[in-house]
């Protein structure tokens, strides 16, 4: 039957059924199968003895490999044309050996830790090469015994145990808690494979019962049990901690707190001790309470000699009375306050004589120190100071404060002190403020002051005399500020303390001791004291040293010292005050303050002269030279006189000379360039508010470019001398009472035209004109004047307003000039001034200003000026007497 | 209360075992720590006095020092167990009722007494007798209940298989109770007295199947009952244990 070879590529296969379970894969295998016709059943070529191989470490390993004898007929080969490879590296061929014709065999000695696949293969003609078999070897070791298994049976949890595995086995073991009664077996707890020494039991446990336990560890290698333990699970039980109730404290005694809490539900069942820590709040380990004193069941426990008015935390824990089983956690944390004590400690008292002027008195600062809140006992509510003179009535003080002045004879007086909290007053503190005269003697002796420990102590001899108390006094050497002394109080037989002060290093402290005896203080003795005085070591080849980190005007004391290495000895003192300024500082502060000023000037000075039109126009704003107007005819009946600012200057300003305007009617169109700068002037003052000011404004009509005082190109107004003259229109009638002559009168004045006066309420009164055709003068005027440019009929009133606000009043004066002068003498103009009808200028003014303002009727205009005559200006707003600045 | 266990005799005779724990354990007993009567809270907030001038007097804390003999501890783990259990039993009886619906939950419901196979109620007679041989009464009982408690369960499973916790404890029970029975032989072996040999095997399983088949509430009730002796016994056994145990009846 002909057999058919196939090579079937990485097949996969659990070599080892010990480790199905195991993640581990055989991940190629390439063998040759012999496929059989029948069926198809697949025949390895060769096989592996053992099948599957775990094996110890250090151990020797050895496998066979047998051919199978039709493989060996087909491929022509033999056991020694076996070689054997681990992975792919083959094994040396010293450790094969060739059992017979169809095995051979392959060595390993004192295996290591591997985990390799180890095939068997043969060579075939050609030097082909085929892998026939495989099998995977892995290295380990068995199980050691599981050592300390012990147990815990949380409250109201299940037990869970737990074990020492011993030592690492590199093979997946197995470790399974078993346990039972006397009565029965549990269920395995298998060990989960992320935590192999301890499982928790499923079922429930029962106290009183005692329970075996054991552990059984497996690996492919052996299989091992632990001791087995037996036990109650009551004595394996930790239990749920006690819950703080209450903190109280007693109003008998202030060293107590009693402790509330409620127990485990177990208590019922067993007997509990416990286990109570205490702490004030703010200290960091904990006081034990006595044991012996909580080894029993209880509900409450009063904790003593604590400290009064004092916060104290507790906690607590419980566990079996006999000490079986684990202590439970401490509870939560629960605090309470002992109750308040009367001062535990009279406070410290001293006094001071503050200078006073009246004669046979002084006056006594009494002061004292607040108590610390252990000696305090409770919150202080006030201070009661007694002072007592020689056979006389006390005086009572109740005081708050740490201080008390008090104005005393010259006499003897005691003084005590006490400090009043909730519950009582402290002992008393008694001070002798000795007569005027008194004569203190009796000082200690041998006053020391050093540094030490970062603190000044300070230490004496005691005098002879017996002493009730020290009291130390210090304050700060200083040229600017007044000795302003701290002080402390120390007992009598104290000989050496520290200033408790905040103290800072190179101060130069005057601490000052004195001895109080019962009649009085003693002689005081001072000292002068450094905390830490700036010391610097230079070394010997240096003869300078630079002194830093100095305060600026301070003066200060150096003293040079030179050490051998038998000693040193100190030379002599020399002061030196330190400059109020560093070298350099004064400088550094001028110049750049100049810098800024002159930058700050020169940035000023740009800035006016990019913005100097707006400053000039709200400082000295555009007024037209009337002198440099012209008018071309003042009055038919005199000679035409014109006005040339250069020809017609006075400069005694009291011309008063009656011209009369003859003007003629023109009907030219204006020239271009002026159409176009009257449009220009159009929009502008459309579109704003601004008005022109100045009276030497141009009409559209006018030749000459307008002269708008807004306007940044009209220079000329802008040359404008400060002082203008104006003219001054003097007439007698209007209409009927045409006057025959026109008077106008040049006046003389500085004042400059006003920003109101050049508004559009000032023209909007003409909007009021309750005209009988319909159509307001100016706005004729303006069609009369920029008839390129009429007015839209349907703009509002206040439209119109503005847009005859932005005309210059001087048009309208002029307008109305002409009016007049038509009226007088001239018919109307050309026909296309004829389009106008006349509307009484009166009614547009109305009667508010019936009195000031002329009236005039609206004629035809026409030009103002022929070319060949000078340019001029109308007159301004014609009212009776003359001119009225605007 | 500390000296009644010793007051303690049946049929005049002391026995041995008895004998030798008095001996080992002092002539005055033992004496059971009470709460809240050590230190200075027996003594209320006018009387405190610091606790160097009145150590504690209670000496459980040197008692715990030396271990209990193995009888004494065992009759006392037993009796703990037992009242364990009798606590358990109440529970249980609570749910069971609670489960059953009406009539079960109503006040003054009793159901008849029917006979359970193999289990009597505890008898007022047995009061007479020793306690050793209360004790045998006792173990005899604890034996038939498991299979009357596995009977019960498994109805229960039928009728309320919902309810997780009854059917969870009916099968704790199960198990307690044989560990009760197991720790009470174990005292009366202790003592001397075994109990009576071999039992036989319980026909109650059978008789108490076949009763529950009847319908929905005989099962109830066959629960009921079984749960109501099942208190009945543990609480005698903790009873008659408490006999014996350290700190006398309780």
């Amino acid at each position: 039957m002909p057999t058919q070879i196939l090579q079937i590529a990485f097949i996969q296969k659990y070599l080892c059924k010990m480790f199905t379970l195991q993640t581990w894969i055989v991940q190629a295998l390439f063998i040759f199968l012999t496929t059989e016709s029948i069926g198809e059943l697949i025949v390895p070529c060769a096989h592996i003895h053992p099948e599957s191989s775990v094996v110890q470490l250090g151990s020797n390993f050895t496998a066979v490999c047998v051919l199978k004898e039709k493989c060996m007929d087909d491929y022509h080969v033999t056991a020694n044309d076996i070689f054997w490879k681990t992975g792919r590296v083959p094994v040396p061929y010293e450790q094969y050996s060739v059992i017979n014709r169809t095995a051979s065999s392959v060595t390993f000695p004192n295996i290591t830790l591997i985990n390799a696949l180890l095939t068997c293969n043969i060579r075939m003609f050609g030097q082909i090469n085929r892998s026939v078999y495989g099998i995977r070897i892995i290295s380990g070791l068995p199980p050691e015994k599981p050592k300390n298994l012990s147990c815990i049976v949380n409250e109201g949890k299940k037990m869970m145990c737990q074990w020492d595995p011993g030592r690492e086995t590199y093979l997946e073991t197995n470790y399974t808690l078993k346990s039972e009664w006397a009565t029965e077996k549990f269920d395995d707890c298998k060990a989960k494979r992320d935590t192999p020494t301890s499982c928790t039991v499923d079922y429930p446990p029962v106290y009183f019962v005692n329970i075996e336990v054991w552990v059984e560890a497996e690996n492919a290698l052996g299989k091992v049990t632990s001791d087995h333990i037996n036990f109650d699970p009551v004595d394996k039980v930790k239990l749920n901690p006690p819950h703080i109730l209450s903190v109280n404290s007693s109003k008998e005694l202030s060293s107590i707190l009693k402790l509330t809490w409620t127990d485990s539900r177990f208590k019922s069942f067993i007997t509990l001790k416990y286990d109570i820590q205490y702490r004030t709040k703010d200290a960091s380990t904990w006081n034990q309470v006595p044991p012996e004193d909580t080894s029993s069941t209880r509900s409450s426990f009063t904790v003593q000699d604590l400290k009064p008015f004092t916060e104290y935390v507790f906690r607590i824990r419980c566990m079996k009375e006999d000490g079986k089983g684990y202590w439970s956690d401490w509870s939560e944390e629960a605090s309470g306050i002992t109750y308040e004590d009367r001062p535990s400690k009279a406070p410290n008292f001293w006094y001071k004589i503050e200078p006073s002027h009246a004669h046979g008195t002084r006056s006594i600062q009494l002061k004292w120190k607040t108590l610390p809140p252990f000696e305090a006992n409770g919150k202080i509510l006030d201070y009661e100071v007694t002072l007592t003179k020689w056979k006389s009535h006390s005086q009572n003080y109740t005081v708050k404060d740490t201080k008390l002045t008090v104005n005393l004879t010259n006499d003897r007086y005691v003084a005590t002190l006490t400090a009043r909290n909730l519950v009582g007053k402290s002992d008393a503190s008694v001070l002798t403020i000795p007569a005027w005269d008194f004569q203190a003697t009796h000082p200690i002796t041998d006053l020391k002051a050093f540094p030490k420990d970062n603190v000044l102590w300070v230490e004496w001899t005691a005098p002879n005399e017996s002493v009730n108390r020290y009291i130390l006094e210090w304050c700060v050497l200083s040229d600017k500020s007044p000795c302003i002394p701290d002080w402390q109080q120390e007992d009598g037989t104290v000989h050496r303390t520290y200033l408790r002060g905040n103290l800072v290093e190179s101060k130069c402290y005057l601490i000052t001791v004195t001895p109080v005896y019962d009649d009085g203080p003693g002689s005081p003795k001072h000292i002068k004291a450094y905390l830490k005085q700036a010391a610097v070591n230079v070394d010997s080849s240096h003869t300078e040293y630079t002194l830093s980190s100095l305060t600026s005007d301070t003066l200060y004391m150096v003293r040079m010292a030179a050490y051998t290495d038998e000693g040193g000895k100190d030379g002599p003192e020399f002061t030196f005050t330190t400059p109020k300024f560093a070298q350099g500082e004064i400088e550094a502060i001028v110049v750049p303050v100049c810098l800024a000023f002159l930058l700050t000037t020169l940035l000023g000075v740009l800035f006016c002269f990019n913005k100097r039109d707006l400053i000039k126009k709200h400082i000295w704003p555009n007024v037209p030279d009337p002198s440099k107007s012209h008018i071309a005819q003042w009055s038919p009946h005199t000679p035409p006189r014109h006005f040339n600012s250069k020809d017609q200057m006075y400069p005694d300003g009291n011309f008063t000379d009656v011209s009369v305007v003859e003007i003629e009617a023109n009907d030219k169109k204006p020239f271009p360039e002026d159409l176009k700068s009257l449009d220009l002037f159009k929009k502008e003052k459309v579109n704003t508010e601004g008005h022109s000011s100045g009276i030497g404004g141009s009409s559209c009509m006018s030749s000459s470019r307008p002269s708008i005082s807004s306007s940044d190109e009209n220079e000329s107004a802008q040359n404008t001398s400060s002082t203008v003259q104006y003219s001054t229109v003097v007439h007698s009638g209007y209409r009927h009472q045409v006057p025959s002559v026109q008077v106008f009168s040049r006046s003389e004045s500085t004042q400059p035209l006003l920003d109101s006066e050049e508004r559009p309420e000032d023209l909007q009164l003409v909007d009021n004109v309750d005209g009988s055709d319909g159509i307001l003068p100016r706005q004729r005027y303006f069609k009369q004047n920029c008839s390129q440019h009429e007015t839209s009929p349907d703009i509002s009133h206040f439209e119109r307003s503005q847009q005859v606000s932005s005309v210059n009043e001087e048009d309208f004066v002029r307008l109305k000039q002409q009016q007049i002068s038509d009226h007088i003498s001239q018919p109307y103009g050309s026909g296309k001034m004829k389009m106008f009808q006349e509307v009484p200028a009166v009614d547009a003014f109305g009667p508010g200003i019936e009195g000031q303002v002329e009236r005039f009727e609206t004629v035809g205009m026409e030009d103002a000026v022929d070319e060949g005559m000078p340019k001029s200006y109308l007159p301004q707003t014609v009212r009776r007497g003359g001119y009225m600045p605007q | 209360m500390s000296g009644a266990l010793f007051s303690l005799s049946w049929n005049g005779t002391e026995p041995a075992w008895l004998k030798n724990w008095r001996i080992q354990s002092g002539a005055s007993g033992f004496r059971k720590s009470e709460p809240g009567r050590s230190g200075q809270e027996a003594r209320g907030w006018g009387a405190l006095i610091p606790p160097l001038l009145f150590p504690p007097e209670d000496p459980q804390a040197d008692s715990s020092a030396s271990p209990l003999p193995h009888l004494e501890a065992k009759i006392q783990q037993t009796h703990s167990l037992a009242r364990l259990l009798t606590k358990y039993a109440e529970q249980l009886l609570q749910e069971y009722v609670q489960h059953q619906g009406d009539p079960f939950g109503l006040p003054g419901f009793s159901p008849p007494r029917l006979p359970v196979a193999d289990l009597s109620d505890p008898a007022p007679g047995h009061a007479g007798l020793p306690v050793p041989e209360r004790l045998r009464l006792d173990a005899a009982a604890l034996a038939a209940l498991p299979p009357l408690l596995d009977v019960v369960r498994r109805l229960q499973g039928e009728l309320n298989p919902r309810a997780l916790r009854l059917l969870r404890r009916l099968e704790d029970a199960a198990r307690q109770v044989r560990a009760l029975g197991a720790a009470v032989e174990a005292v009366l072996a202790a003592l001397g007295a075994e109990s009576r040999g071999p039992r036989p095997e319980p026909a109650a399983a059978a008789v108490a199947a076949s009763t529950a088949s009847a319908g929905v509430f005989p099962a109830k009730v066959l629960g009921f009952r079984v749960c109501g002796l099942y208190l009945e016994w543990v609480s005698r056994t903790e009873a008659d244990l408490g006999q014996l145990a350290p700190g006398g009846p309780a």
